[in-house]
């Protein structure tokens, strides 16, 4: 069974990495890890009420659920599982460790570099580390529409 | 009565009553207490009585000074002493002006209180050299009586004055507490059909008052709502009919133009029939809108397949447009076809639809419409993006206002009704209309329907 790591940023705009890989893998049952490369925060209340899922989900954009779950409607049966995941190591050994541990088996990564967000203080660019790694990668033209103005971000996915 | 006036008498009469029973109090237990305190001292003055009159011992002088010093002649002040060695006779009972209870109690608990109307007794017994006296004190209590006469009225006239003081401070307190509430009926009575626009000012730090301020303009809102659609009912329906009133005469137009085949003929006819039957349909469906205003609660509604109604709305727009360019996006369609179901009323939802399909492609003069549809777990989501003229940024806050028109659409045909009628159908349908435009690029509209609970993941 695949299992797929895909880089994102929590905009509509970065599943389009998703929607690339998913049109070229030919395998049913896949299993598809988003990942966010994020800091840890070095004070101590941070740290004591830190919470991973509450931590995405103010990354996310508005709308980044909503497409997410059109792409899942949409590829309801070859989707097997799909969650979204912080890599919160520094080194490389580290990022290894998070692929081998979650069983990944291929990557994508997009070929252009800083298309992805990156909240300067949050995160940091994973695409480095996703180049470093043994598995399967499968490198990707990814081209982001462009930072216009539309806040109707569901529109940047529907209509490419 | 005026709510203003119960409070101020419920206010008074609490406060009135607490005082009332709280001087009562007082008094009782004052005048109880000045009793108990006269006795002893009328028992004082006859154990001082019995030690000078009875004792022989030198520092009878002593005592005799103190008394002298220390012990005021109080009205009326009788000392008797009696001598139990001789029998004690009823009349002299009678005569020293004390009842026989006393007598009894006093022989038998040595110590005994009697009052007879402002005559105050006192009696002990004593006993010298195994001999028994009785010895009674006597006098009148002036001095407590008095008090407690100037007590009764010090309380009767603190009790009116603080009946007035209270009756003064609820009124201010009743005052200040429906001033808001006068404030706002004197708002709500300048609102009227003619100015349904004003609103009520919300108050700041009154939660109640912001309660009813929210609602009342909550209502209002809805108020407006349904008198702007009634009064715009004409021009809605008069937008909505000359549609297919169009297609009808073009069509008839077309096939008049020359000689045709029957075939043709019927086809046409056909045409005009089914544009016909839709003319019927909206004309129903409007005087629904209309009759339901905003929150209109009878509707026939059914599942309806988004993607077929999009494909409907695509041949009305290009029957009105034959020029139209519309391109229809369902790569991201769900495997799932169940999942296209949305519960609607299908009229209204063609026509909220195919307004904005119709203003895609008028504003863009017939450049390429995309319509695209997405669904998720909860919504279905329909994206229609033209590259027309746009909207003006600072005009998108009002394009919901019925007969509102862009500065930028001078050349073209319209009321400003199709925007506010498909509003309108889509908060019917619970759903949301988001509109995104800068001028000159174009629009994207965005409309979410609820997909019914069934089909929820």
């Amino acid at each position: 069974m695949q299992h797929i790591l895909i880089p994102t940023d929590f905009t509509v705009d970065s599943l389009e990495i998703l929607t690339i890989a998913l049109e070229g893998e030919k395998s049913q049952n896949l299993n598809i890890t988003l990942v966010y490369g994020a800091h840890l925060s070095s004070s101590i209340t941070d740290l004591l009420f830190f919470s991973k899922s509450s931590f995405i989900e103010k990354l996310q954009e508005p709308d980044f659920n909503e497409a997410l779950a059109i792409i899942r409607n949409k590829y309801a049966d070859r989707i097997n599982s799909l969650r979204m995941d912080l890599f919160l190591g520094r080194t490389h050994g580290g990022f290894r460790d998070f692929v081998e541990r979650n069983g990944i088996t291929k990557v994508y990564i997009p070929k252009s570099e800083a298309l992805l967000r990156v909240d300067g203080k949050k995160g940091f660019n994973l695409l480095p580390f996703l180049r470093n790694i043994d598995v399967e990668s499968k490198e990707i033209n990814y081209n982001r529409v462009g930072q216009n103005s539309n806040d109707i971000s569901l529109s940047k996915l529907l209509i490419p | 009565m005026k709510t203003q006036n119960k409070l101020i008498i419920f206010l008074t009469a609490i406060f009135v009553t607490y005082i009332l029973f709280f001087s009562g109090f007082i008094y009782y237990s004052l005048s109880n207490y000045s009793y108990t305190d006269f006795y002893k001292r009328l028992e004082i003055r006859a154990v001082t009585a019995a030690k000078i009159e009875l004792e022989n011992a030198q520092d009878i002088n002593a005592i005799k000074d103190i008394r002298q010093e220390f012990l005021e002649i109080l009205p009326n002040e009788k000392i008797i002493i009696i001598d139990l060695e001789n029998s004690l006779k009823k009349s002299d009972i009678k005569k020293y002006g004390v009842s026989q209870g006393f007598m009894n109690e006093l022989l038998e608990n040595g110590r005994a209180y009697y009052r007879k109307d402002n005559n105050y007794y006192s009696g002990i017994t004593y006993t010298v050299e195994e001999r028994k006296y009785i010895i009674i004190a006597s006098a009148e209590n002036y001095y407590s009586s008095h008090h407690t006469v100037y007590l009764r009225n010090l309380l009767v006239v603190g009790l009116l004055t603080s009946c007035l003081i209270i009756f003064f401070i609820s009124y201010l307190f009743s005052r200040k507490v429906l001033l808001p509430v006068k404030r706002i009926v004197r708002n709500m009575k300048n609102i009227s059909t003619e100015n349904l626009n004003l609103r009520l000012q919300i108050p700041e730090n009154n939660e109640e008052l912001k309660e009813i301020c929210i609602s009342f303009n909550d209502m209002l809102n809805r108020l407006e709502t349904s008198f702007e659609t009634q009064r715009n009912f004409v021009s809605n329906a008069s937008h909505e009919l000359n549609t297919p009133l169009t297609s009808i005469i073009g069509e008839a137009d077309v096939i008049l133009s020359k000689e045709r085949d029957p075939a043709e003929y019927v086809k046409s006819l056909h045409i005009i029939l089914e544009e016909a039957e839709k003319l019927n349909k909206k004309t129903k469906a409007l005087l629904f809108l209309a009759q339901t205003g905003y929150n209109g609660k009878v509707q026939d509604f059914s599942l309806v397949r988004v993607d077929q109604l999009i494909i409907d709305v695509k041949e009305t727009v290009e029957r009105v447009y034959a020029d139209a360019k519309i391109q229809l996006d369902f790569k991201l369609l769900p495997e799932n076809p169940d999942k296209l179901k949305v519960m609607a009323n299908e009229q209204l939802l063609h026509l909220a639809l195919f307004n904005i399909v119709m203003n895609g492609c008028k504003y863009s003069n017939r450049q390429k419409v995309k319509i695209a549809i997405g669904i998720s777990f909860e919504n279905a989501i329909i994206i229609v993006e033209d590259k027309g003229i746009g909207i003006p940024q600072k005009e998108l806050d009002f394009i919901y206002d019925p007969f509102f028109r862009a500065s930028n659409t001078l050349n073209y045909d319209g009321y400003g009704i199709g925007l506010p009628l498909t509003r309108n159908i889509i908060v019917m349908h619970k759903g949301t209309l988001r509109v995104n435009s800068s001028e000159n690029e174009g629009t994207v509209v965005e409309i979410k329907i609820p997909l019914p609970f069934l089909t929820k993941v």
